[in-house]
């Protein structure tokens, strides 16, 4: 498949569109508990689960999670109080439960929702079930009760690299908001802190040591290629200095392939003397493998340096005479090289092709500037409209897809589903009959597989335009920027369109893992839509790829007294507005079209309001303006 | 039919004054549509000229409106029914651009000239219309239509081979280099003459096989005024016009040329 060279100018870098942002950039914060179990045998028919946690009094909501959760008979044992978990008008313990949607978690069936105030102490949570003995099981816990200022929980990566074999970093700390609501640091106690490697190993942190600035770094010595959830306990004061119980879920990636061999060589291609190659050399590659790679293009004379422009692309590791390198390029009229400065490549990366997250980061590489070419004559600089450089130029080894459609040849408006859906929610009847619904149901992919496949399915037309829900966005905005394909060929109108899309990831990512591996649900986990994975995969995308992309976001209709809220056990989660998977922030990014915010809606069925995507005006004019 | 005097009279739409004076020639059919996933032939009759001429070179220019120029093939017929592919599909089969359905840019308005530096079946932009501009070298070769005459039907036959799009064939011209050729042998006369192919011992710039060159009065035919002529200059003679051998001498030789023609040019 043709992948594009990317080119973003000095303004992408000097704004930090295409930097990778530091990881205390994209926390993780929790205000709320998560317990997970699985029932046992309690006598012949009836199985038992039990969570323990301390609770520091007050408002508390509990959440129970599995099949048929909505069903399990439960209680809560505190201060040598045995409460039973359902709807009560007793004067000392008023329980009101809420049947709420588990869809967000991939479980049909609904749960309950239980708020009750309690006193504290260490409490016990049962639940008795008939399901077989063995059936996952998770409980929120959120004590907010509607305050102000929650104590958070809050961690991130020490480091944007991790790479297997090495260590995986945290760094926790906590917070509190003051009565201006400004957020302000908060002692933390760190009380377990687990890690599940990709192949099933599950392992405690190796340290755990505090700082001087109140945070804790959390170490896992011998990281395991691929996905790890990371689950760490602790405890954070509140107002009153009564510690909060606090957990949190984080989906880190841990990185394993190309390194950077620090050289780099540049030369003009035989046929276009206007392209200009930089050959960067790796090692620990394969060759073949696709990798990210992308630098800043520097320009240096004696102490001064100014920044020329940023190249990146997807790129397969190629061999020379036994040596590898990753290739980039850009055309020379792209910048304007001075005499007497010298080329330098800074802030040069590699990163995987799936989930993009780092595999090597170095400061600064001159190229070999014995083979740069004399400046061409024609040195005017290119349209704004050739940052991908020209078909052709590379390409790279796709998966082929099995359900090829024959070809229709036709242009169309795509409408994509998004992350594990179980159908396509566009509704068609809203759409011209040019519209084609894109389905590859229940499966979890990377932001490029997405693309891959999306892509791979919709050739059966010249052109396309894209509406994507949820995820089904960023893998628009992804194929368009790193792969030619019907999206360039597309007429007037609305390139890529997308609603409730976690274009900046979803807090819900990490929970969405652990809690699929712990209920035996879900897709599998997904880093592209996590805020770390998010974050390193944004930072390729150059601005003239996200003008292209025109965004929607909704929320919940707040309605007060009855709820504020899409979905009781994602908005533990979320911080508003958000429509029970995505945060409106996320949804939205720095040089895309904002097409707003919109209330009444939430992200998918089964949720408060109806599901986004059926929003008939909306539709109407994602109908019109889009692109075929 | 049309036929132009220049390039830039065919963009002025006038019409061309004499034919074939050695120049070439623009010969255009009318603008027609392209049919959805059919297509068109649009013809040219080209007259014959009072003289014998070959054709020794050939451009073709193609402008048309299509939203998918990768659907577009475009052939030029002579009228002996020799066919050049112009250009067929660009970008198919695919070449690296985006998609399996050939070059998607907007509009062609070229030249297709064997002399060109880019090949049209490659040429192609995500971002320049029309994204067949300029001169590009075409499919098949036009000098494949050397040594043919040029007079007769010529067509070009343009097709759209995807249902989906269509488009309007806005111009179409073909211009005809062509040089006298009066032996008939399918080349210019004056490299007949340079490769020694052909004597002009008259130095007329004409084969002596079709001159009339025992004609020394120029009067169209070979009488006895042109015998009285030679006879008057029998002997050596240097570049005299009855030396018709060029030896530097009028004798016999010379006198069974001029027998030999006797009466009207060009009537044996």
């Amino acid at each position: 498949m043709s992948v594009k060279r990317l080119f973003a100018p000095a303004a992408d870098v000097e704004q930090g569109v295409v930097t990778l942002p530091p990881p205390e950039a994209t926390p993780t914060r929790s205000e709320s508990v998560v317990l997970v179990g699985s029932f046992a045998p309690a006598t012949e028919r009836s199985r038992v689960v039990r969570f323990e946690f301390m609770h520091a009094g007050g408002s508390l909501r509990l959440v129970p999670l599995g099949v048929d959760a909505s069903r399990w008979r439960g209680r809560l044992l505190v201060g040598g109080q045995s409460i039973p978990l359902q709807g009560s008008e007793a004067l000392v313990t008023r329980v009101s439960e809420e049947f709420a949607s588990q869809a967000a978690f991939g479980i049909e069936d609904a749960t309950r929702a239980f708020e009750l105030d309690a006193p504290a102490g260490a409490c016990v949570v049962e639940f008795r079930s008939e399901v077989p003995a063995g059936t996952g099981a998770a409980l929120v816990v959120d004590d907010r009760g509607g305050a102000q200022a929650a104590p958070a929980l809050i961690a991130h990566l020490a480091s944007r690299v991790n790479r297997a074999g090495g260590a995986l970093e945290f760094v926790v700390r906590g917070e509190l908001a003051d009565r201006r609501g400004l957020p302000g640091g908060q002692a933390v106690e760190v009380a377990a802190a687990t890690v599940a490697w990709s192949d099933g190993v599950v392992e405690q942190a190796q340290a755990v040591k505090g700082a001087r600035d109140g945070s804790v770094r959390v170490s896992f010595a011998r990281a395991r290629a691929g996905d790890a959830i990371v689950r760490i306990d602790g405890f954070v004061p509140d107002g009153r200095g009564a510690p909060r119980q606090r957990s949190l879920f984080l989906l880190a990636r841990v990185a394993d392939g190309a390194m950077l061999g620090g050289a780099a060589v540049v030369h003009a291609d035989g046929a276009k003397p206007d392209w200009i190659h930089c050959d960067f050399s790796v090692a620990g590659a394969v060759a073949g493998e696709t990798v990210f790679a992308a630098a800043e293009l520097w320009a240096v004379a004696g102490s001064e340096s100014r920044v020329l422009g940023w190249i990146g692309g997807l790129s397969e590791i190629a061999t020379d005479g036994g040596d590898r390198f990753v290739r980039l390029g850009f055309d020379r009229r792209q910048i304007e090289l001075a005499e007497g400065e010298t080329l330098v490549f800074r802030n040069i990366r590699l990163q995987e092709r799936d989930g993009f997250a780092p595999l090597d980061v170095r400061a600064e590489i001159v190229p070999d500037a014995k083979a740069l070419p004399a400046s061409a004559a024609s040195a005017a600089p290119l349209d704004a409209a050739a940052w991908g450089g020209e078909p052709g130029l590379a390409t790279v080894a796709v998966p082929e897809v099995s359900s090829f459609v024959p070809p229709v040849g036709s242009h169309a408006l795509v409408l994509s589903h998004g992350y594990c859906a179980d159908e396509n929610p566009w509704p068609l009847a809203q759409f011209a009959g040019d519209a084609w619904p894109y389905e590859n149901l229940e499966t979890s992919l990377s932001n490029d597989a997405f693309a891959v496949d999306l892509a791979t399915r919709a050739a059966q037309f010249k052109s396309y335009g894209i509406v994507g829900h949820s995820q089904g966005g960023c893998a628009a905005l992804h194929l368009y920027t790193y792969y030619w394909s019907g999206l360039d060929w597309a007429g007037p109108g609305r390139l890529m369109q997308c609603v409730g899309a976690p274009l900046e990831g979803t807090p819900l990512a990490g929970n969405l893992a652990a809690l699929g591996a712990a209920l035996g649900i879900q897709c599998g986990s997904n880093y592209d839509i996590t805020p770390d994975g998010a974050a390193v995969w944004l930072a390729g995308i150059p601005t003239a790829a996200r003008a292209k992309l025109h965004t929607y976001t909704t929320t919940f209709t707040n309605v007060p007294f009855f709820y504020d809220y899409c979905n009781i056990v994602t908005d533990v989660f979320l911080s508003d507005p958000e429509d029970g998977v995505v945060e409106n922030a996320a949804g939205h990014i720095v040089g895309a079209q904002n097409m707003g915010l919109t209330t009444g809606w939430c992200h998918v069925s089964g949720m408060r309001d109806p599901a986004q995507t059926g929003d008939a005006s909306r539709n109407a004019v994602l109908n019109a303006q889009g692109a075929r | 039919m049309t036929r132009i005097a220049s390039i830039a009279a065919l963009a002025l739409g006038v019409a061309a004054a004499a034919y074939g004076d050695g120049r070439a020639d623009l010969w255009c059919i009318a603008p027609t549509a392209i049919a959805d996933n059919g297509a068109v032939v649009g013809s040219v009759t080209v007259p014959p000229t009072a003289d014998v001429r070959t054709i020794v070179g050939v451009r073709v220019r193609v402008a048309a409106t299509h939203p998918w120029v990768g659907d577009l093939s475009f052939r030029v017929r002579h009228p002996s029914g020799v066919e050049v592919v112009l250009v067929d599909r660009p970008g198919m089969p695919s070449v690296g651009f985006p998609g399996p359905w050939g070059c998607g840019g907007d509009n062609i308005d070229c030249w297709f000239d064997d002399a060109a530096a880019g090949a049209a079946e490659t040429t192609c932009s995500v971002t320049a219309v029309p994204v067949l501009a300029g001169s590009l070298r075409p499919t098949g070769a036009l000098a494949s239509l050397r040594g043919l005459a040029p007079q007769g039907v010529w067509s070009i036959v343009a097709s759209d081979g995807v249902a989906g799009d269509a488009g309007q064939l806005t111009a179409a011209c073909i211009e005809i280099t062509t040089a006298p050729d009066c032996n008939v042998n399918g080349v210019d006369d004056a490299v007949d003459i340079a490769a020694g192919t052909s004597a002009d011992v008259d130095q007329d710039g004409v084969p002596d096989e079709c001159g009339c060159v025992a004609d020394l009065d120029g009067d169209g035919a070979v009488t006895g005024a042109d015998l009285a002529a030679m006879l008057g200059a029998w002997g050596p003679c240097g570049g005299c016009g009855g030396d018709l051998t060029g030896d530097g001498n009028v004798l016999a030789d010379d006198l069974a040329v001029l027998l030999s023609s006797w009466g009207a040019c060009g009537a044996s």
